[in-house]
């Protein structure tokens, strides 16, 4: 069991990285943001930049990695396909970059060992102060295509190799912001950050008639919420175990790749998950910039 | 105007012309004015049809109207056509087809209007490698149809 989770609470840890962030909470991170009851999804966005997407599963304890990096790329679909930032799509982040920096070079370790677990804390130093590789990017010699978790276990012990890290630098999350209760939650989704969520908290694997799914045991986990609705008040959960939830979902027509890794979240049990103070909304992507046409496909034709 | 021109045209309305099974048609297209931005972004490709073969006129107005047509009908998702890059390639797979292909038209028969397509559409679309928006979609079908309008001769 301990592959599907991977969630070390580090409240000392945390509250030393929150304490250097330039804007640790959503007061100060967007003093404008006013709250309403509007629906946000943002899972659009991602499969509008990439539409064959499809949550993967991890193969060690290293959720922190999955859904952090998932956040990332909610975020930058987000940037792109919403907010019209001048950025292109290329790819996935590499979960075993945000894992084994939040293992290793965010906490200033040479060998983190062989066991599995990372804090939201840490993620978010990792993918703020040490950056994100990405799948599909040449990275001089290297090139990640598939997911692989004897990387995240080898990484996690030694942390991202030396040469990769000046690439990972140049794609940092500009901001990270603790997010503790179903409203503060709302307000950061509504304006498009996604929130990487660590909880001791665990679910029933099948949603109810409305796509929620009723608290069940613990799992020391970490997710992604990445949507908010207010008809019956929750946040939209993503998980990384691949395809791993049915029943009935909301909306009705959420594509299968989604449907699949996804159920809602009820509000007091979201507040409950976010009150560990371990969770974060993403903002601000140093994302790719975007690569010039040749043409408009025109020339040597007409 | 030579046979293959004649069949080629014919095939072109044959295959597009709506509810054509009753009969190919060279009756001029209805097409909406575009609107004034959209006339000067265009204009040199119209001054450039002014003096083309008719056929090819024809042929190139049929060609850029069911091309809107198909821009506006992907809009489901996943889209078929969802960035810029997949944009310019079916850019250049119909132009092959149609132009190319099924008109036998070659390269640089008509001296500059290649430079003055790309030309509008850097204009309205840039030059960058990114997701099309549900604006850009609407904006692209509008400058297919303003290509088509071009070829009328018309504005």
């Amino acid at each position: 069991m301990a592959r599907f989770y991977g969630y070390e609470p580090d409240p000392d840890g945390t509250d030393l990285i929150v304490s250097g962030l330039p804007m640790p909470t959503l007061a100060e991170a967007g003093p404008r943001l006013r709250a309403s009851t509007k629906e946000a999804l943002l899972y659009p966005a991602l499969l509008q930049c990439s539409p064959n997407w499809h949550r993967g599963a991890q193969g060690i304890g290293s959720c922190v990695g999955f859904g952090w990096a998932f956040c990332c790329d909610v975020l930058a679909a987000v940037e792109i396909a919403i907010h019209g930032e001048r950025e292109e799509w290329a790819g996935r982040v590499l979960e075993a970059s945000v894992y084994a920096f939040s293992r290793c070079e965010a906490r200033n370790v040479k060998r983190a060992g062989m066991q599995d677990g990372s804090s939201g804390g840490a993620a978010a130093l990792a993918v703020s102060e040490w950056g994100t590789l990405h799948y599909g990017i040449d990275y001089g010699e290297t090139r990640f295509e598939a997911y692989d978790p004897q990387r995240e276990k080898t990484w996690g012990n030694t942390g991202v190799p030396d040469e990769l890290e000046p690439w990972a630098k140049k794609r940092c999350v500009k901001t990270v912001t603790l997010v503790r209760s179903f409203d503060e939650a709302a307000l950061a989704l509504q304006s498009g950050y996604p929130i990487a969520v660590c909880s001791g908290q665990g679910f029933v694997m099948t949603r109810d008639d409305q796509g929620f799914c009723r608290t069940r045991g613990s799992w020391s986990h970490c997710m992604a919420f990445v949507g908010v609705r207010f008809d019956r008040p929750g946040l939209l959960c993503v998980n990384s175990w691949g395809d791993s939830n049915t029943g009935e979902h909301y909306p009705k027509n959420m594509p299968e790749a989604v449907k699949k890794c996804s159920f809602w979240v009820d509000a007091d049990v979201a507040t409950y998950m976010l009150r560990g103070g371990d969770s974060f909304a993403l903002s601000s992507y140093d994302g790719f910039p975007p690569r010039k046409l040749p043409d408009w496909g025109f020339q040597g034709v007409l | 105007m030579n046979t293959r021109h004649i069949i080629a045209i014919g095939l072109v309305v044959f295959c597009f012309w709506p509810g054509s099974v009753s009969g190919p048609s060279l009756a001029p297209t209805k097409i909406e004015t575009p609107s004034a931005e959209m006339l000067t972004a265009t204009r040199d490709i119209k001054r450039i049809f002014a003096s083309a073969n008719p056929i090819d006129r024809v042929l190139w107005t049929e060609c850029f109207l069911r091309v809107a047509q198909i821009v506006e009908a992907d809009d489901i998702n996943p889209h078929v056509i969802e960035n810029s890059l997949t944009c310019r390639a079916f850019n250049r797979a119909t132009m092959i087809f149609l132009w190319k292909g099924i008109g036998a038209n070659h390269p640089a028969k008509y001296p500059g209007l290649a430079e003055a397509v790309e030309k509008s559409f850097r204009e309205f679309a840039g030059d960058e490698v990114r997701v099309l928006t549900p604006e850009d979609r609407v904006k692209l079908a509008a400058l297919y149809r303003a290509f088509a309008y071009a070829g009328t001769g018309k504005g």
